[in-house]
């Protein structure tokens, strides 16, 4: 970890900030019943598995004692557990490293790197707050695409990927309009509101491009419409970053 | 894969909020329990990007301002017939079921003036029958939610247009 991005001793450091922790797989049913102080629910969600305690502790400028007390706490209600990475997790933890401190060395605000939940602006580790809509939505959010926890060992499983018979990546250059109303969805609270979300953002879309699709009809739940034109996937995800106030790429919705 | 980045909560980069729209989507709803004493479910919404639906019968109002179009509720006789049945009127010809239209078209432009007045220019009410509601065009989508009332289907819809 940078120096920089650190503002503790390491060496005294609590035991608590020098590890890694993510959500335990008792999560889900624990959620429901907890009550949390609204700091612990953001740290809660910010794990990813990868941050250590510390680096959390920075992007949520809470003092070491502090962060450590909410650790502890956390870790005792079961709601979050240390993180033990496979060798596959531990090369992308290293990978999201390195492109963090590319994005540090670069330093001008707008390279940023995601790290699943975070993001690196210059030296600065800003949490995110992903948590728009309902329980099940963020959890269901929080599980995919990143790595996830096994219910039964209770250890990450990072997606493998998949590969074509020459042991490359197929090429992904599937857009289902499916994906992104969900996306909307999910991320403006599901049901009705979410369908509405959705209205608005294809009111942001040029009526041209829609009508070029011959689409008459969009109903929620038709899994088979897919986007061809590249203007047209452009521009709906301009209006979906319009209408949730997200930065994303054409990219993530490729399957 | 890059994931994406929320630079802030859900916000209202458009003049008509999801909120502000599912608010006045709840208030209509209301207007059938409080007529018929007997509450309406609502069915699997659309978004219609071509023809707008249209029953037998329309209440609608106009929206000008920074979004253009119509909000309305529209009606199969069948279920207008029902309506007006549970409130006394035993023999509801088209008369009836057109003036109920407009019950319904003075609840819709109460509900808009409440949540939303304060952005745009709401047009008086207007009741139309399916001939004067089929010229109705718009250029962008309409959000169509289908409301089931003792086994008929009405639908209430928010066609609109940024300007």
């Amino acid at each position: 970890m940078p120096a920089s991005l650190s503002p503790f001793n390491c060496n005294e450091m609590s035991i608590h900030l020098q590890k890694s922790y993510d959500r335990t797989p008792e999560f889900e049913a624990l959620a429901r019943e907890a009550q949390l102080q609204f700091v612990e629910w953001s740290i809660v969600f910010a794990l990813d598995g990868l941050k250590t305690g510390a680096e959390i502790a920075l992007a949520f400028k809470l003092s070491e004692g502090r962060a450590d007390e909410i650790f502890e706490r956390l870790v005792a209600k079961g709601i979050i557990g240390e993180y033990n990475m496979g060798v596959e997790d531990y090369l992308q933890r290293r990978q999201i490293m390195a492109l963090n401190a590319l994005a540090e060395s670069a330093g001008d605000g707008r390279a940023n790197s995601t790290t699943n939940g975070s993001r690196v602006r210059g030296q600065r580790l800003e949490p995110d707050f992903p948590m728009v809509g309902s329980l099940s939505a963020t959890i269901s959010r929080l599980r995919s695409p990143k790595s996830t926890v096994d219910g039964t060992n209770g250890k990450t499983q990072v997606p493998a990927a998949s590969t074509n018979g020459n042991g490359n990546a197929p090429k992904k250059n599937r857009f289902r309009l499916k994906a992104a109303t969900d996306f909307i969805q999910g991320h403006a609270g599901g049901g009705t509101l979410g369908q509405l979300a959705v209205y608005r953002a294809l009111m942001l879309v040029p009526s041209d491009l829609l009508r070029e699709t011959g689409l008459r009809r969009l109903d929620f739940n038709d899994e088979t419409i897919e986007i061809e034109s590249p203007k047209l996937r452009q521009a709906i995800v301009d209006a979906i970053g319009k209408t949730l106030q997200v930065e994303l790429p054409v990219e993530y919705f490729l399957e | 894969m890059n994931h994406p980045t929320f630079a802030a909560p859900v916000s209202s980069a458009l003049p008509l909020g999801e909120r502000q729209l599912k608010a006045f989507i709840d208030a209509t709803l209301r207007f059938f329990e409080r007529i018929t004493q007997e509450p309406a479910e609502i069915g699997d919404a659309s978004i219609h990007l071509d023809r707008l639906p249209v029953l037998d019968f329309t209440g609608l109002i106009q929206i000008s301002g920074s979004c253009t179009g119509f909000i309305y509720v529209t009606l199969p006789r069948e279920m207008l017939a029902k309506m007006l049945a549970s409130i006394g009127e035993s023999q509801p010809d088209d008369e009836a079921c057109r003036d109920f239209a407009g019950e319904i078209a003075n609840t819709v432009s109460g509900n808009a003036r409440e949540i939303f007045g304060s952005q745009f220019d709401i047009s008086v009410p207007a009741p139309l029958d399916s001939a004067a509601a089929a010229s109705l065009t718009l250029q962008g989508p309409s959000f169509v939610l289908p409301v089931n009332w003792r086994g008929a289907d009405a639908c209430i819809v928010i066609a609109l247009q940024l300007q």
